[in-house]
């Protein structure tokens, strides 16, 4: 089946260790579909941009160190000024895997839904299936966390969404026009479903199996987890309150 | 109104309260002459001032602000409506540092953007030439 043209980007901060057998693993994967590759370097210092160009994969390079939400925004504005009409993104670091990727493209490229989330925790199935000691599993803090955002999303969306945090993703051109023109800044995975749902784009989730991390660290620590907790709660309070304007601009 | 008997609030105080608040006026004008501050931000330090000056010379409104507040002395209400004033000035910036977060972002954004487009187009030329 021939696929229609698709952009992949992948947000890196500080991540050239791992960008390289990222890019591979989807090359490979994608080798026989019109898809593009894309790295948004948020700024890296140890010249995660330069091993991306080395790849021969375009790159969005900023400046400086702006955000995760910056990074994402800028591969929807550049996939909107591209003319994509189908864009996916998932972590530099290794952690989401190309066929993964894949079943979520399947579900936009057929129309299926306009935003496709990649759920680690959707189906108990599809985490046994993955490899002997590969199983996902969060740490106890952060599976309260998921917990209560789950409800406070689902009570508010009217639907349950069971991977709020979820980093990999799929869009068509709907939710890449949405995206381009706005897309929070710091912790943005759970507003740009809010902003998604409210906006009665078709948001659906699939199970993906996530591999444990192979190169450095996870930049999620306590504290930034606690200012994640108080900014979502604040943005899903915000959001409820009628006349907020989910669509706008900055 | 107030169940407290007020402490008046002293000539000196008065004084000095009125003498900060000219200051800062004519800070304020200086700074905008010389551009050294923008016109819209003198709205924020303007409303101030004028507070500052108008409980100088007219204490009633000051004795007033005391008995709402509930505190018997005048002093009291006069610092509390300081740091009422700090705190509106203080939100202020921060309205304003979150536009400028906002607008750096996009800047670096488009930069980042613009660059990316310039390399591809060398890179597409490059391939061209290299063809020929």
């Amino acid at each position: 089946v021939s696929r229609p043209r698709t952009l992949i980007f992948l947000p890196a901060w500080n991540e050239r260790e791992s960008l390289p057998g990222t890019l591979q693993e989807l090359r490979a994967e994608f080798a026989h579909d019109r898809v593009d590759l894309l790295v948004c370097d948020d700024g890296s210092t140890d010249g995660t941009g330069e091993a991306a160009l080395a790849a021969g994969v375009a790159v969005v390079d900023f400046p400086f160190h702006l955000g995760i939400g910056a990074a994402v925004h800028a591969g929807y504005l550049y996939a909107q000024r591209h003319g994509y009409r189908f864009c996916a993104h998932c972590d530099a670091d290794g952690q989401h895997p190309a066929r993964e990727l894949r079943k979520l493209l399947e579900v936009v490229w057929d129309d299926r839904a306009d935003l496709v989330v990649g759920s680690r925790y959707l189906e108990r199935a599809t985490n046994a299936s993955a490899p002997a000691g590969e199983r996902y599993r969060a740490s106890f803090p952060r599976r309260i966390g998921i917990a209560l955002f789950r409800a406070l999303l689902s009570w508010q969306t009217g639907r349950v969404f069971t991977d709020t945090t979820s980093g990999i993703r799929a869009a068509n051109e709907r939710a890449i026009a949405l995206f381009a023109r706005r897309y929070a800044s710091d912790y943005p995975e759970l507003e740009s479903l809010q902003q998604a749902v409210g906006l009665g784009l078709r948001v659906e989730e699939v199970a993906v199996w996530v591999r444990p991390r192979t190169h450095g660290r996870s930049k999620i620590t306590l504290l930034r987890s606690a200012h994640f907790v108080w900014k979502s709660l604040f943005a899903i309070l915000v959001g409820l309150l009628p006349g907020y304007r989910q669509g706008a601009g900055p | 109104v107030s169940v407290f008997p007020l402490a008046a609030v002293s000539l000196q105080t008065r004084v000095f309260g009125a003498a900060l608040g000219l200051a800062l006026v004519v800070l304020l004008v200086e700074l905008v002459r010389r551009r050294r501050l923008q016109e819209r931000y003198t709205v924020a330090w303007s409303l101030a001032a004028a507070t500052l000056l108008s409980v100088s010379l007219f204490p009633q409104l000051l004795e007033l602000f005391a008995s709402l507040l509930g505190v018997s002395d005048t002093t009291d209400a006069f610092l509390a409506l300081a740091l009422l004033c700090c705190f509106g000035l203080v939100l202020v910036l921060t309205v304003v540092v979150s536009r400028l977060a906002a607008e750096t972002t996009r800047l670096a954004q488009e930069l980042a953007l613009e660059r990316a487009w310039r390399r591809e187009r060398e890179r597409t030329c490059a391939g061209q030439e290299a063809s020929e």
